[in-house]
């Protein structure tokens, strides 16, 4: 890659990072980074330098109301999941009326353990546990009877050149 | 002589062992535990709001804008590089992505006058300019920036911490888009060759 080449990318992202490219622009930038490392690390490279000027900035405490509203915004999407498991058990979806209010970092870490594992799980479990076809299993059967026939007619044939 | 290194190397350590801690935080939000999420958001939320009001330059945007960033750090939190990128810089750069794109859908409904005159300027009592001996003393890019020509300097930090768009940055400095991407793009060249003559 020459110089001049270097100095364009280089320049891109930094654009990219502070936001002046056109719409279409950046969001070719976004694809060629997600396709290309060094293009991520150059873009890496410029987030952590320019982070510097916002050192300036005055921290604001924002409003209380907002973080039990981000772990609703999570939760309404961990519920997405749940109805496969209620389903899977038989057992009529989840009721959001039974959901506690969330009032405390206390109240969120302990609903996290009921909530937020189980989300992960269902997909995995079906696949593993599902019953193998019927079908399948009489297809896998009748090769291996096939080979069996195959192995002993060689041996056969093997003994009789052989003597 | 000494007692300023010492100094430093405190300072440094500090700073290693916050970035651990808001590593693991990272990572146990990529592990589901929201705990953690809670944890990242009570040590980074004043920061990061603090960013998104100049930004934003409005309570509710900003507001909104804290929520979904947060709620974006915790999808992206499997894809965190530690070793590529420090936490800080990794978690502010999803919020001003996020601020950046809201700025840009908001001038995009009407093309006809820009966000900015839409907003009572004076009317951001949260940002604080006045101190500018404070903000000399602070870290190797800001110095880096300040040794700039003051109207590409000037471009760089509208840009990057008010958000300005290519076309906002024409019409404030009443200049041709071409000229203020020259500027642009001169100003970062020059910054990079800065940033790493520092490093070296």
């Amino acid at each position: 890659m020459t110089s001049t080449d270097e100095q364009w990318w280089e320049v891109h992202a930094g654009e990219y990072v502070l936001g002046t490219l056109t719409k279409q622009d950046h969001d070719v930038f976004e694809k060629i980074s997600r396709a290309d490392s060094d293009m991520q690390d150059r873009i890496f490279a410029w987030q952590e330098s320019l982070i510097d000027l916002d050192q300036d900035v005055r921290s604001v405490v924002p409003p209380t109301y907002l973080l039990p509203s981000l772990l609703e915004r999570i939760h309404a999407d961990s519920e997405d999941f749940m109805p496969l498991r209620d389903v899977d058990a038989g057992q009529p979806s989840a009721d959001p009326g039974n959901r506690q209010p969330i009032n405390s970092s206390t109240s969120v870490a302990n609903d996290s353990v009921v909530d937020i594992t189980p989300k992960l799980t269902p997909a995995v479990q079906f696949n593993t546990e599902a019953e193998p076809n019927p079908e399948d299993v009489g297809n896998a059967t009748s090769i291996w009877k096939i080979l069996a026939i195959l192995t002993v007619a060689a041996i056969l044939l093997l003994t009789v050149f052989l003597i | 002589m000494n007692t300023s290194i010492a100094e430093t190397d405190r300072e440094n350590s500090a700073q290693s062992a916050e970035n651990l801690h808001l590593t693991v935080l990272i990572g146990s939000c990529a592990n589901r535990d929201e705990s953690a999420l809670v944890s990242l958001y009570n040590a980074c939320s004043p920061h990061i709001f603090g960013v998104l009001k100049r930004l934003l330059k409005d309570d509710a945007l900003a507001e909104d804008a804290l929520r979904e960033s947060f709620y974006n750090i915790w999808q992206k939190s499997p894809e965190y590089r530690p070793d590529k990128i420090s936490p800080q810089a990794w978690l502010t750069s999803i919020a001003r992505q996020y601020a950046i794109d809201r700025l840009r859908q908001l001038t995009a409904k009407d093309d006809s006058e820009s966000y900015f005159d839409l907003v009572d300027l004076d009317d951001t009592p949260m940002i604080d300019f006045g101190d500018t001996a404070e903000i000399e003393i602070q870290g190797a890019t800001m110095r880096c920036v300040d040794k700039l020509p003051f109207t590409i300097r000037e471009c760089i930090l509208k840009a990057y911490r008010e958000g300005y768009s290519c076309e906002e940055l024409s019409e404030y400095f009443q200049r041709p888009e071409s000229t203020i991407k020259e500027w642009l793009q001169t100003g970062l060249l020059s910054l990079k060759e800065s940033i790493r003559d520092i490093d070296r």
